[in-house]
């Protein structure tokens, strides 16, 4: 009796479990844009004697059309980026529609309180092809079968060689000259680069192609502080009423930094041993000068130049000009420069020591510093 | 002269119908309709109707309608309305009618027929026991209406319902 009980348990619990199944099929199938459904009735009667007669047909047909949809749209990751620099963000669109549509794409660029508002670049629209599995695509299978669209050619509802599909989750590329048509079996076969992986994929599912496409984000340029934001959100909207639209679930935020230079001057009375802001010295005393840029801010501070003027009552030594890339490198180490080579040079007329050494010399780097010395004689 | 006059009537009209077998024979023509169900909604009211279909979008009901007629002189027996459920569609339960047909349903591609309750397919349990079961009307593969007779002139009317997948 237990027995008879588990059997009939199982049973139903296999039933209960089919028609899960089966519902589930149902409620995802779909059937793809410009499939020609033609219905054909037979009827075979016989005469009074029971004499077969040959049989007549009718048939109709009609087409099925395009069901817009909203595509998968990526969220591509923040970025960091230097003011005067550009972001490129790669984007990922997915259709899930049953047949070929024309997407536009929208993007707009919020900016922090002290950043300028810029326009980003993109693709005015991007075409996707769509279709539907005609039959299951089976695990391990290198094509799959999907509806005849009606017109000959290479592609099937936009989707041909080359071409990305997604079949039941997974991305597949299309072979070259991968699409082959039956006008007759009312079926066009897909041939893939890869095998179909996981398990199989029902007939009626949505096949969607899909495309990357990128969006140039300029940096703006910041009003106050070493740092700003531009968060950018992009739509896709479907040219097909009533025009579905994804917007990119999380927003990119792209940080914007720039440069933050600082400048101070110190005097040495002592050869090069000691600075400080102020100092007390006889006539003849050879002052040594000390300049230092500070770059403060999160990125490279480019083309740094140095202009002094050398101050009254005081006579530039020439040859006296060094540098270092720290101010912790004194004097006496310091690299030399060469008097009218290098971007560094003395305008007795002006009274101007110059130095703009350009290249990665001129360049510091966030948190850097670049420290000119000269010396200049009491008189 | 009336009641002598009749066996001759019935005389002519009996020679007539024995010369008649080589030449009388039932000519059946069908055709078919294709309704697509539109819902409107009209101050408040939700109504729908029935429009010729050319084209349609998955979820759509297609009505079928099957206009047949017997064009021939004499009657056509056992007629058998077949009609395959277009691929891409799913018939719609409860759907087909057919003032004097049988209707039947095949769940296993036309090869056996039967009237809706009594269709059957075999289901394989884990255990290795084979049980029948009752399609469901998402597995008819065909539906059949069957006329036991169509007299010569007679016409009708048959028809079911898809839902495109």
């Amino acid at each position: 009796m237990r027995t008879t009980v588990a059997a009939a348990l199982r049973g139903a619990l296999a039933l209960s479990t089919l028609a899960l199944a089966l519902a589930a099929a149902q409620a995802a199938a779909s059937t793809a844009a410009n499939t020609t459904i033609t219905n054909t009735a037979t009827v075979s009667f016989n005469d009074a004697g029971g004499v077969a007669q040959t049989p007549v047909t009718a048939s109709a047909s009609v087409t099925v059309t395009l069901v817009p949809s909203a595509v998968v749209l990526s969220s591509p990751p923040d970025q960091t980026i230097a003011q005067g620099t550009s972001a490129t963000l790669t984007y990922t669109i997915t259709a899930t529609a049953n047949g070929p549509d024309t997407y536009s794409l929208a993007s707009a660029a919020t900016p922090s309180a002290n950043i300028s508002g810029v326009t980003v670049t993109l693709p005015g629209s991007v075409s996707l092809g769509g279709t539907t599995l005609a039959a299951d695509a089976v695990a391990g299978a290198t094509s799959v079968t999907v509806p005849y669209d009606g017109v000959a050619g290479g592609s099937v509802n936009g989707i041909g060689d080359g071409d990305t599909i997604v079949i039941g989750g997974n991305a597949y590329v299309v072979a070259a000259g991968g699409v082959a048509k039956d006008a007759g079996a009312n079926t066009a076969t897909i041939t893939l680069t890869s095998a179909i992986t996981g398990a199989t994929v029902a007939a009626g599912t949505i096949v969607g192609e899909r495309a990357t496409f990128t969006a140039t984000v300029p940096s703006g340029t910041i009003s106050a502080g070493g740092s700003g934001t531009q968060t950018v959100s992009t739509t896709a909207t479907s040219a097909t009423a009533p025009n579905p639209a994804t917007t990119q679930a999380t927003p990119t935020v792209i940080t914007v930094n720039r440069p933050s230079l600082t400048v101070t001057k110190t005097v040495s009375t002592d050869g090069g041993a000691t600075f400080a802001a102020t100092g007390t010295a006889p006539p003849g005393t050879s002052l040594v000068y000390r300049v230092v840029a500070s770059n403060t801010g999160a990125t490279d501070a480019t083309s740094v130049a140095f202009t002094d003027v050398i101050p009254a009552y005081l006579t530039y030594v020439p040859g006296s000009g060094r540098y270092a890339t720290s101010s912790a490198t004194g004097y006496a180490a310091a690299t030399g420069l060469t008097e009218g080579a290098g971007g560094y040079g003395y305008t007795a007329g002006t009274a101007t020591v110059a130095w703009d050494p350009g290249g990665a010399t001129g360049t510091i780097a966030g948190g850097g510093e670049l420290v000119l010395y000269y010396r200049a004689t009491i008189n | 002269m009336k009641a002598l006059a009749l066996p001759r009537l019935a005389a002519l009209a009996a020679s007539l119908l024995l010369a008649a077998p080589a030449l009388a024979a039932p000519r059946i023509a069908v055709s078919i309709s294709q309704l697509r169900e539109v819902v409107e909604t009209r101050d408040g009211v939700r109504t729908t109707r029935m429009v010729p279909a050319t084209s349609v979008t998955p979820g759509d009901v297609i009505e079928y309608v099957l206009a047949y007629e017997n064009r021939g002189d004499a009657v056509a027996k056992d007629a058998n309305i077949d009609d395959p459920i277009p691929k891409g569609t799913t018939y719609v339960a409860g759907t087909a009618t057919g003032e004097g047909a049988e209707i039947t349903f095949s769940a296993d591609g036309g090869r056996t027929f039967a009237p809706a309750v009594r269709l059957t397919w075999e289901l394989r349990l884990p255990s290795g026991a084979v049980e029948k079961r009752v399609a469901t009307p998402a597995e008819y593969t065909h539906v059949r209406f069957t006329l036991k007779s169509i007299p010569p002139g007679a016409k009708g009317k048959v028809a079911f319902r898809v839902e495109v997948d």
